[in-house]
């Protein structure tokens, strides 16, 4: 009788046992992957809406505060998504007749929301916390969290995405170690309110960042020094941050 | 379907047995009969907390673990799913001052009882849902109740009337504005004698101009009002005393004595909130200061009043009378002759006397509303006679001249017979319900020719009228009504009407006079000249009250015609009252209100025939098994609920039960007892019971949730509290608990408030407010009457109630023996049969928030944890169900979703009652009411108090944005910022002087089941009683 198998069957039979071994981590590693690749989290993914708004445009190129569409950021837990009226503020006097403005005119007219032009209503929501996270703008403000630390480059964003996944482990990093988070500009210190806005305002005008800033600014990694890691501490003391508090369950789920 | 209680055979009530036990027990606290009777039904609450759930006992090895690793792998897929994108529509004008998730508070005004309640509602986005007590309105001062937190569900309810119908018909507002219009234009000859206006009692001025206005048009037009719960036996009361009809109002905050009537100061709805808060701001005891008033009790029924009162007396309603007339005789009124019942000890009424006497113009004595009119007229002479007319009692004239309800009833009834109403509109109330049996409304409605339901359910009187038109909450339009003192409070609408054809009573009457004109320019009218202009009627609507607007005290002179006394009855009698939590039937459709445990019966979704543990015996019932009730003008069959400390020979019936129409919640529940009140007798009438086959399963949640201890009540006399100011029962060994641990130190290094609260239990009368805002704040479900007999009730905090056998006026009282009872040669157990002297005893029972939580280290994926500031935490996304928390938690108040309570009706077989409530259908609607900053629990999740935490979030992060510490009392839980007796304080016990911490350094202060060694943040303060001295023996 024949021999089924070849000799280098005892190759392909050890192969696949280590391959057996290995599924379970390949499994978990794509697994993984998966979950935290875009297509599943939105991250950086551009969400189409009725009318195309270009942060990077607002923002950036003509120097609109956060705060003149997004009122409550200060004052509530939501910063509030700009009522019709907001957008007709600047655009009753400039550019009436474009085209990609018609649904805000529309609106505006006939006292209805801003549809889209199958005529579905409601904008695209692209940042969203869980529903069984209760998150404050207003105090992440006060605290000097500046929006791009949580909502990405927000001032290059020609159709809004969402800049970060939030991930508990996420938010965690900053709750756990805040003062790895808290800066202040050594040259100009001020409130940690108008830190955040004043940042902006640097964008704005062009003025020279700090690496720090910059980092903030375009979302890229930072690893603060030990110095910085001091001077976080010290902010934090200042801010009345209390770490115990921050990690407490209810003060985010309840 | 099966029936939890159907386990149970039927055991007749063995009152020897019970005797017995509680004389071999002593004075033990105890939860009801079958606690004394160590019944296999109250074993069953002691040992299980859920009992009767499914079990898996059928299930074998083999199916469970195919079940356990299916459900492993669907879990794990049930987290593989790409999320939605959710949808944002901004507004196309925002209001100004509203901000997105931020809160306003308006002030308006709720009406009850034809008086109007100041609240606070709180609107989110546009969205009322949730009513506070508006700190400026004199009948509150802050504080609300039950019914004043229920209306937040009356609002949303989904049986409410959405359009105008004719014949049962949808129709329009339009079609129906053309037919009314026709049927007044025939009106015009005759003076409009044939039309008839039929309302509740109301003080709106605004309403009362309207009439007048339909009244101009239509001289002969008459306005019937109508209360099936009326204060016409007052009025008649003041009109035998003083020949006039007068408001009494009464100021327990300057009284040193009170004896109440057959009155229930602290059960009366909003109307009580302020006695409950004058009352119980006299109950100081702080150190060795000890400054209580002094309340007597005489009652027909048990009510709170007799709970709360320091000395009580049971006896029979008819024979309040003779007893009033006895003490007037004593007190030197003249023109009044009695003879003491013989149930009545000579030597108590003297004491009283004297006691009264000697306080003079600080005493005060309160006539019960349902009680007899001579009863009125004599306790407004005895107050006149100790002086205290001017101090603790006043007298105003009604806005209105009330009328009779049930006479102008039965005039109007004999008016339809005779075919004399052509016109008939019927402005809110239900007259076809509430009407006494011996009117009968319901067969002579439809004889009108023209008749129009205004109304907010489709109830019995809307069924009968040919054309109805749904009726504005008053959250949705604008209205007036007095404060009980006469203060005027504008009501101001904080939503739109749900149903666009929703209108106004003062809407309506303005179309009936020909001038149709919006509720807003209605109420201006009335006010913007009194006011001042526009600023003027914007700072009223501000503050909630209109300056200026309090009636005078009138001076009165006594001229007193008193009748004959009443005869005395001798066999049964029955007493009608409104319901302790559905009122006269306008909660009926009100789950919240239905669920809610009534104060002293716990009982939930029924009401039942309450009945003496002796009259039980004699007429051979027990529990839930049935009499059949027979007056004069009707018979009712229902089952028989057994309450020690009630009077013999007497049945409690309330009303507001047995509905046939008012929607899906409140047909089904209860007996109509209603059907036996005829118009001359609407509150006490002689009776027949007898025994009835059958049983009828009632759910009263008094055995749930039963704590096994020893030292669960701490209560002395004021004697007591001074030999052993904190009030340890006799032979109890106080565990001190020692710790190498400094809490004091820790706290302070942390920097973090201690987050802690007190329960006084000497300001707290059992009156359920805590436990109705807790549910309007925390959105918490109701269950159904089902689910609340397997124990799944869902109040985060209950108010337990425990039943004693004590007499204040024996001095081996003044330091209770609990565990000594046999060297007293005590005879409790016969002392059992003398209903007065049982004495009732609340305690509200929340999360203790214990320090070292036996709930946590139990729970097998960290669901409860504890915060740095001393919370329990729930954390309801990293809840599993497995429910050891709830096992291991001594004191059984978490709570458990065993369904999708809030999510529709699905998989609950008879969710929210009898019927299949919460429908798919109805979910978006009752979603409005919930709290947007508490999270909605789903099946299979556990819950419990959180101390409010979402409170405690929003004042932190607005005291950090102001960079300042949280202030004292800044942090206000749901219970305590309604609770009336003001018994609940809550604070930072880092901080020494909060007033917390003042109140836990108390001696009265001690922690329920502390031998366990929980360490429980949440601690009582014992309750005092100062009896008389005279009336203790030595």
């Amino acid at each position: 009788m024949a021999q089924i198998f070849k000799p280098s069957a005892n190759s392909a039979a050890k192969a696949s046992l280590l391959a057996l071994g290995l599924a379970p981590w390949v499994l978990f590693y794509a697994g993984s992957t998966i979950t935290r690749s875009s297509s599943n989290t939105k991250v950086d993914v551009p969400l189409n809406q009725p009318v195309p708004f270009s942060h990077k445009h607002h923002v950036e190129e003509l120097g609109i505060d956060c705060r003149y569409c997004h009122t409550a950021v200060e004052k509530t837990r939501s910063a509030g998504i700009p009522a019709t009226e907001t957008c007709m503020s600047c655009h009753s006097q400039i550019w009436t007749n474009s085209p990609i403005l018609e649904p805000v005119r529309k609106s505006y007219e006939s006292g209805l929301p801003i549809t889209w032009v199958n005529g579905d209503v409601g904008w695209n929501q692209v940042n969203k916390a869980p529903e069984f996270v209760y998150f404050d703008h207003s105090i992440h403000i006060d605290r000097g969290v500046s929006c791009n630390t949580c909502h990405g480059p927000v001032q290059q964003m020609h159709i809004t995405w969402k800049g970060k996944y939030f991930s508990m482990a996420w938010c965690l990093e900053c709750h756990r170690e805040p003062e790895k988070f808290l800066y202040e500009d050594a040259e100009k210190p001020q409130e940690p309110r108008q830190k955040v806005f004043d940042l902006y305002r640097k964008v704005q005008n062009g003025d020279k960042l700090t690496p720090r800033e910059r980092a903030v600014v375009n979302d890229e990694a930072y690893k603060p020094s030990a110095e910085e890691l001091e001077e976080g501490k010290k902010l934090v003391e200042a801010y009345q941050v209390k770490k115990q508090q921050l990690t407490d369950c209810w003060t985010c789920h309840r | 379907m099966r029936h939890p209680s159907d386990d149970q055979a039927a055991q007749p009530l063995d009152l020897d047995a019970i005797r017995e036990k509680l004389e071999s027990k002593g004075g033990d606290y105890w939860r009801g009969l079958a606690q004394l009777s160590d019944s296999p039904e109250y074993s069953k609450w002691l040992e299980d907390e859920f009992p009767d759930r499914a079990s898996l006992k059928d299930v074998d090895r083999r199916t469970f673990l195919k079940l356990a690793g299916a459900s492993a792998v669907l879990a794990g897929l049930a987290g593989c799913r790409n999320l939605p994108t959710e949808k944002l529509v901004p507004y196309v004008k925002a209001p100004e001052d509203r901000l997105p998730g931020a809160s306003q508070y308006f002030a308006t005004v709720m009406p009850f009882g034809g008086f109007g309640f100041g609240v606070l509602a709180r609107s989110v986005e546009g969205r009322p849902i949730k009513l506070e007590g508006n700190p400026d309105h004199p009948d509150s001062l802050g504080s609300s109740d039950a019914f004043v937190q229920a209306e937040m569900l009356n609002l949303y309810d989904p049986d409410r009337l959405a359009v105008v119908t004719k014949d049962g018909q949808v129709s329009t507002l339009d079609e129906m504005l053309v037919a009314l219009r026709a049927a007044l234009a025939t009106q015009g000859a005759n003076r409009g004698a044939g039309v008839r206006i039929l309302t509740e009692t109301t003080s709106s001025p605004t309403m009362a101009r309207m009439v007048g206005a339909v009244q101009k048009q239509f001289p002969a037009a008459q306005w019937v009002r109508f209360d099936s719960v009326s204060r016409d036996q007052a009025d008649e009361g003041t009109r035998l005393a003083f020949g006039e009809p007068l408001n009494v109002s009464y100021d327990l905050s300057k009284a040193d004595v009170i004896l109440s009537l057959d009155a229930d100061l602290f059960g009366g709805g909003p109307l009580s909130v302020r006695m409950t808060r004058d009352f119980t701001g006299r109950r100081t005891v702080k150190g060795t200061k000890v400054d209580l008033n002094r309340l007597y009790a005489i009652e027909g029924t048990p009510t709170l009043t007799g709970a709360v009162a320091d000395h009580r007396l049971a006896v029979k309603p008819s024979e309040v009378d003779a007893l009033t007339r006895a003490l007037a005789t004593r007190l030197g009124v003249p023109g009044v002759s009695s003879n003491l019942p013989a149930s009545v000890p000579a030597k108590w009424l003297d004491a009283l006397v004297r006691d009264l006497r000697r306080a003079g113009n600080r005493a005060v004595v309160i006539p019960g509303t349902h009680q007899i009119p001579s009863v009125h007229a004599l306790a407004h002479a005895i107050n006149l006679a100790l002086g205290s007319v001017g101090t603790t009692v006043s007298f105003r004239k009604p806005a209105l001249t009330p009328a009779n309800g049930a006479a102008s009833l039965s005039a109007l009834a004999k008016d339809l017979e005779a075919g004399r109403v052509d016109v008939l509109l019927v402005l809110g109330g239900n007259p076809v319900y509430g009407a006494p049996a011996d009117v009968k409304l319901a067969d002579l409605l439809p004889k009108a020719k023209f008749s129009l339901k205004l109304g907010m359910f489709d109830d019995e009187t809307n069924r009968l009228c040919r054309w109805s038109v749904p009726e504005t909450h008053f959250l949705e339009a604008w209205g007036d009504l007095r404060a009980t003192d006469g203060t005027v409070s504008i009501a101001q609408p904080l939503i739109l009407p749900l149903y666009s054809g929703a209108r106004s009573a003062i809407e309506m009457l303005s179309v009936v006079a020909g001038a149709e004109a919006e509720g807003m320019a209605l109420v201006q009218a009335t006010w913007m000249a009194h006011v001042g202009g526009q600023k003027g009627w914007d700072s009223a609507l501000n503050k909630g009250v209109v300056p200026n607007t309090r009636s005078a005290a009138v001076p009165v002179t006594l001229n007193l015609q008193v009748p004959a006394p009443m005869s005395p009855v001798s066999g049964m009698e029955v007493v009608f009252l409104p319901d302790p939590t559905i009122w006269d039937g306008r909660y009926s459709n009100n789950g919240w209100m239905q669920e809610l445990p009534k104060p002293l019966t716990k009982l939930t979704w029924d009401n039942a025939v309450h009945l003496s543990p002796r009259t039980a015996e004699k007429l051979g019932v027990n529990d839930e098994e049935q009499v059949e009730v027979r007056t004069t003008v009707g018979a009712v069959t229902a089952p028989v609920f057994v309450m020690p400390g009630h009077p013999d020979d007497v049945a409690t019936l309330h009303l507001g039960y047995g509905r046939t129409a008012c929607g899906k919640v409140g047909v089904g529940p209860g007996f109509n007892f209603g059907a036996l009140r005829s118009a001359g007798a609407m509150s006490i009438s002689a009776a027949e019971l007898r025994k009835m086959p059958g049983k009828y399963p009632l759910a009263s949640a008094q055995l749930h949730h039963s704590m096994e201890g020893r030292d669960i009540l701490r209560e002395g006399t004021v004697a007591a509290y001074r030999e052993d100011p904190k009030l340890r029962p006799k032979g109890l060994h106080e565990i001190e608990h020692a710790s190498l641990y400094n809490q004091t130190e820790e706290w302070a290094k942390s920097g973090l408030p201690q987050w802690g609260m007190t329960i006084d239990l000497d300001k707290c009368v059992g009156c359920n407010a805590c436990v109705a805002a807790c549910q309007s704040e925390n959105n918490i479900p109701s269950v159904g009457k089902l689910e609340v007999q397997r124990g799944r009730e869902m109040h985060w905090i209950r108010i337990d109630r425990y039943y004693r056998v004590t007499d204040a006026g024996k001095s081996r009282d003044v330091t209770q023996d609990r565990y000594h009872a046999d060297d007293l040669g005590d005879k409790r157990g016969a002392d059992l049969l003398d209903p007065s002297k049982v004495t009732s005893h609340f305690q509200p029972v929340p999360c203790m928030h214990c320090e070292t939580a036996p709930c946590e280290p139990v729970c097998p994926v960290a669901a409860t944890v504890h915060s740095h500031e001393g919370l329990n935490q729930m954390v309801y996304n990293r809840c599993v169900g497995t429910r050891y928390c709830s096992n291991n938690c001594p004191y059984k108040v978490r709570r458990f979703n065993f369904f999708n309570y809030q999510h529709g009706g699905k998989n609950l077989d008879r969710p929210y009652g009898n019927q299949n409530y919460v429908g798919e259908k109805d979910v978006p609607l009752l979603r409005l009411i919930n709290n947007p900053d508490v999270t909605v629990r789903s099946r299979g999740v556990m819950e419990k108090c959180t101390y409010c935490v979402q409170r405690i979030n929003t004042v932190r992060i607005h005291a950090k944005k102001e960079g300042r510490d949280i202030e004292d009392g800044e942090i206000v839980p749901a219970c305590a910022q309604a609770c009336p007796g003001q018994a609940i304080t809550f604070g930072n016990l880092a901080d020494k002087n909060s007033r917390v911490s003042q109140l836990k350094a108390e001696p009265r202060n001690y922690g329920l089941l502390a031998e366990l060694n929980t360490v429980p943040r949440t601690t009582y303060l014992g309750r005092l009683r100062n009896p008389n001295p005279e009336l203790v023996e030595a």
